[in-house]
């Protein structure tokens, strides 16, 4: 069964890779104002194999001096809002992979997290079995993002990215960026010990063996920590938080924890508690005296 | 960037401290006193919390934050239910508006920060009336509708000039009132623009949060909410969404 693209008349018009600028909002004329940050679509792949997956990405070279918003919680600002347009039928997107921002903390005790320099946004694109090598796909995708410096723009773009249907995949020169943004992607709690992270009623620990910095970056639906602008970054391995999560739920602490070793080495971990993990062996019904087994295997 | 001539019509008068002409004050801390009555204001140099000031130009300086005397305010500013911060700011045209006076005649009261370059503050302009269709609504009604720029002077959107212009190319018919050493915006806690306030007829925080509902730079939302706490006041009902996270550009604030 062979693809049809669907495709808007004004995309058939634009290169292998464009990028169209739309003028902001409240312009006097049409014409696309000069950005501060440029994006463009990249794929990890040149081609797309039927029945896998293949990781996109809209790369934006920030100015220097100018910031993008990421997508955690942050007191302005907007994080960049990629919306497809018109996904050929059978394919399907995934979730934006954010890497970790760094912190900006402006007078008034404003507190944001930024990007800076360069950032991926990468999400991965299913391709369906029914796909036909041969077939040329275009994804296209709506872009909207505040830049910032001292003054803050909204701007606004469309990429797309053709590829073709093959029934081998084949990295692409931007594949190295792909692996590079992926492996510094916020990971999970090591094993070894060298990370603590305990959720105990409202109050967040983190502890870093070594660190002589760390920081916390929550994310949107992390419960409120009470006084980020200055618990949220300490010298030193121990970091502790009051969450106020809203009124009737639950305390949840999602965020990004930042640790920098005293050689300078950054570490991001992604913090999500409480663990939503499964207790494997232990038991958590009460032994026949009353009192029940702790589940202690998930700290 | 100074802005020189500011300050030179300062009434002598002036019981706390004097001002150099040449540099803007810098407010450090709410607590914090003069050195003395004829040092000068340089980067160094701290408002005493309780003094009014009053200067001749636009950008009054007076902020008693509520319950927060003692130093270092809250990040998140006053919480609903407790006594707004007392302000008192000039207009574009020199007119004083003070917060005790508004509420000593018995008005509700609508806070929005200000900055005109702003895409969140611009989207309500032009083809959307958010701002002048809610001065229409209350028109005649006890409600006083008050736009604040805390911008710092050379920052986004700052300066008397700049905020004339708007209001002219708007036709904006709130006062605009500047907060150039950011006292109010801090006491409010205001982080962005357009973060907006209500504050009862009894001086209390009624509503602290978002204009409304849609979050983007680009687009309105559909639901007011200092529309919505407004007219609960007026119909004596408690304000049913109390707060909501502001959305914005940054306050540029001094220091």
């Amino acid at each position: 069964m062979s693809l049809n693209p669907i495709l808007p008349a004004l995309l058939a018009t634009l290169p292998h890779v464009g990028f169209t600028p739309i003028a902001a909002p409240g312009a006097a004329q049409p014409a696309a104002e000069r950005h501060h940050a440029t994006p463009r679509l990249i794929s990890e792949r040149d081609t797309l194999v039927p029945g896998q997956k293949n990781w996109l990405g809209v790369e934006f070279r920030i100015d220097p001096g100018w910031h993008l918003y990421w997508d955690g919680l942050n007191d302005t600002g907007m994080p960049p809002k990629i919306t497809p347009l018109n996904t050929p039928a059978g394919f399907s997107l995934g979730d934006v992979l954010w890497p970790a921002p760094t912190r900006h903390a402006a007078p008034g005790e404003i507190l944001d997290h930024i990007y800076k320099g360069s950032v991926l946004l990468m999400f991965p694109v299913s391709v369906p079995a029914s796909a036909s090598p041969g077939d040329k796909v275009t994804l296209a995708f709506d872009l909207e993002w505040l830049e910032c410096a001292g003054v803050c723009l909204f701007a606004q773009g469309k990429v797309s990215i053709d590829l073709p249907v093959a029934k081998d995949a084949k990295p692409s020169r931007d594949a190295p960026l792909f692996e590079r943004t992926r492996a510094a992607l916020p990971g999970p709690i090591p094993k070894d010990g060298t990370l603590s992270a305990e959720l105990s009623g409202d109050r967040l620990t983190l502890n870093a063996k070594d660190a002589v910095s760390t920081a916390f970056f929550p994310l949107a639906d992390c419960s409120r920590p009470v006084d980020l602008w200055n618990a949220g970054e300490v010298k030193g391995p121990r970091l502790v938080l009051t969450l106020k999560p809203k009124p009737g739920n639950p305390p949840r602490a999602h965020g990004v924890l930042r640790t920098e070793s005293p050689s300078g080495k950054v570490t991001h971990t992604l913090i999500d508690l409480p663990s939503k993990e499964k207790p494997s062996k232990i038991q958590t019904e009460p032994s026949p005296d009353g009192k029940s087994e702790p589940a202690g295997g998930t700290k | 960037m100074v802005v020189v001539s500011r300050y030179d019509r300062l009434s002598p008068a002036w019981p706390v401290f004097g001002l150099s002409p040449s540099k803007a004050p810098r407010v450090k801390g709410m607590m914090e006193r003069t050195m003395s009555r004829t040092s000068r204001i340089v980067s160094a140099s701290v408002l005493a919390a309780a003094a009014f000031v009053a200067a001749a130009t636009p950008g009054l300086v007076s902020a008693q934050p509520g319950s927060k005397q003692d130093g270092k305010k809250a990040a998140e500013g006053p919480t609903i239910g407790s006594i707004a911060p007392a302000f008192a700011l000039r207009d574009l045209d020199g007119k004083e508006h003070t917060l005790a006076q508004l509420t000593k005649d018995g008005h509700v009261v609508v806070l929005v920060w200000f900055n005109a370059d702003c895409p969140y503050v611009k989207k309500h302009f032009g083809d959307n009336k958010t701002f002048s269709d809610m001065q229409t609504k209350f028109k005649g009604q006890k409600v006083t509708m008050l736009f604040i720029n805390s911008n710092a002077p050379g920052t986004q959107g700052s300066g008397k000039d700049r905020n004339v212009k708007a209001r002219d190319e708007w036709k904006i018919d709130w006062p605009i009132l500047l907060d150039e050493a950011g006292t109010v915006g801090k006491a409010y806690g205001s982080k962005n623009t357009p973060a907006t306030y209500v504050i009862g007829t009894d001086g209390t925080l009624k509503y602290a949060g978002a204009i409304d509902d849609d979050a983007s730079p680009n687009k309105v939302g559909k639901t007011n909410y200092a529309v919505k706490a407004v007219e609960e006041l007026l119909a004596g009902k408690p304000v049913t969404t109390t707060t909501t996270a502001a959305y914005g550009c940054s306050v540029k604030y001094k220091n």
